[in-house]
């Protein structure tokens, strides 16, 4: 074997993908040239150098610790979010309907709210007695409507 | 061995359940392999430390998709290998570190020379990584420090091997002059 191709196979030789008869070529050819064992020496030296540095830089003390606050907090911080986020969304959607809305869709409300009183004579008496559960009523409705409009809308454009 | 990985696979399990004592077991026995993985392709230990915490964090939120609880280990490298490549896009800056921030492996039991000279090796080694670009960095780490073979890397990495081999080839080469060039000196 000459040096060029051994020098060309000494990666291949490191990562044991050689069949036995080209290995045991190297192994004599290294035993023989002093260039190529040094180069050799060289590839072997690189990488202990390479893995011994980033192996023995270890994580400080602490870490996982440090790791499960970072999670709690976040976990503290979904808890309190979620139900937040879910009452300023309901707040402003009930405050949006009842401004600018509700007097554009009156008459239809209007209509529709006497139907379900007719209907459903006993929710539509409730309703009729507790102004707060007739504005979230009215909302519902609001979202209902707008959330058919907008699945007719969807089903005639696809 | 087998009591160790049925240790982790029911830590793992716990942890899917949302115990997160259980999942700090977990981050206290890998941290410091995710450590030397993000290490290995972001080059600062500062830098390593957050892609580190990052991994953990991001593990933690989708560990109910892991199905497979004995591929944990393999997954939370494919997390550390994707956050390290994203948070060096995001902070290419191409720095240089001063040398006060090299992390400083303990060398207890050397002699005042010896010391000194695995120093000048750190520097190297720490030039190297700056040097060397991530995708090099991510495939020499996960090669030598991780021992993957070059089709489970493809794999991870979701490059044809024959890239995966032209950049450890690439990467080794560049450490073998880097590692010559100061001997010369």
């Amino acid at each position: 074997m000459d040096c060029n191709k051994c020098t060309n196979l000494l990666y291949k030789y490191l990562d044991n993908e050689l069949d036995d008869e080209l290995r045991l070529a190297i192994e004599t050819h290294l035993d023989e040239c002093n260039s190529c064992q040094m180069e050799w020496r060289e590839i072997q030296e690189s990488i202990n150098i390479y893995c011994n540095h980033v192996a023995s830089t270890t994580m400080r003390q602490g870490f996982s610790e440090q790791v499960i606050k970072a999670l709690s907090k976040e976990n503290d911080h979904k808890a309190f979010t979620i139900p937040v986020v879910a009452f300023a969304l309901f707040l402003s959607i009930f405050v949006l309907t009842h401004v600018f809305f509700a007097p554009l869709f009156y008459p239809i409300f209007r209509m529709m709210f006497r139907l379900a009183t007719n209907l459903f004579p006993l929710p539509g008496m409730l309703l009729a007695a507790s102004p707060l559960l007739l504005g979230v009523g009215l909302t519902v409705l609001l979202i209902v409507f707008m959330t058919l409009t907008w699945a007719t809308r969807r089903a005639i454009i696809s | 061995m087998n009591i160790l990985v049925d240790n982790l696979n029911s830590l793992v399990n716990q942890a899917r359940n949302g115990d997160e004592g259980a999942f700090g077991k977990l981050v206290e026995f890998f941290q410091n392999r995710i450590f030397a993985v993000a290490y290995g392709v972001a080059g600062d230990r500062q830098d390593a430390e957050d892609i580190t915490q990052d991994t953990f964090i991001r593990a933690y939120r989708n560990i109910k998709n892991l199905k497979n609880e004995g591929a944990f280990y393999s997954w939370l490298v494919k997390i550390a290998v994707n956050t390290s490549m994203s948070f060096k896009k995001a902070n290419n800056t191409g720095r240089m570190l001063p040398f006060d921030v090299i992390p400083e492996p303990a060398y207890q039991g050397d002699t005042p020379d010896s010391y000194v000279e695995k120093r000048g090796e750190m520097e190297r080694i720490q030039e190297l990584l700056i040097e060397l670009p991530p995708e090099a960095r991510v495939v020499l780490v996960l090669r030598e420090i991780e021992g993957l073979g070059y089709e489970e890397i493809a794999c991870m990495l979701g490059v044809p091997i024959g890239t995966v081999r032209s950049r450890i080839h690439y990467a080794r080469e560049k450490l073998r002059r880097v590692v010559k060039k100061k001997e010369v000196k």
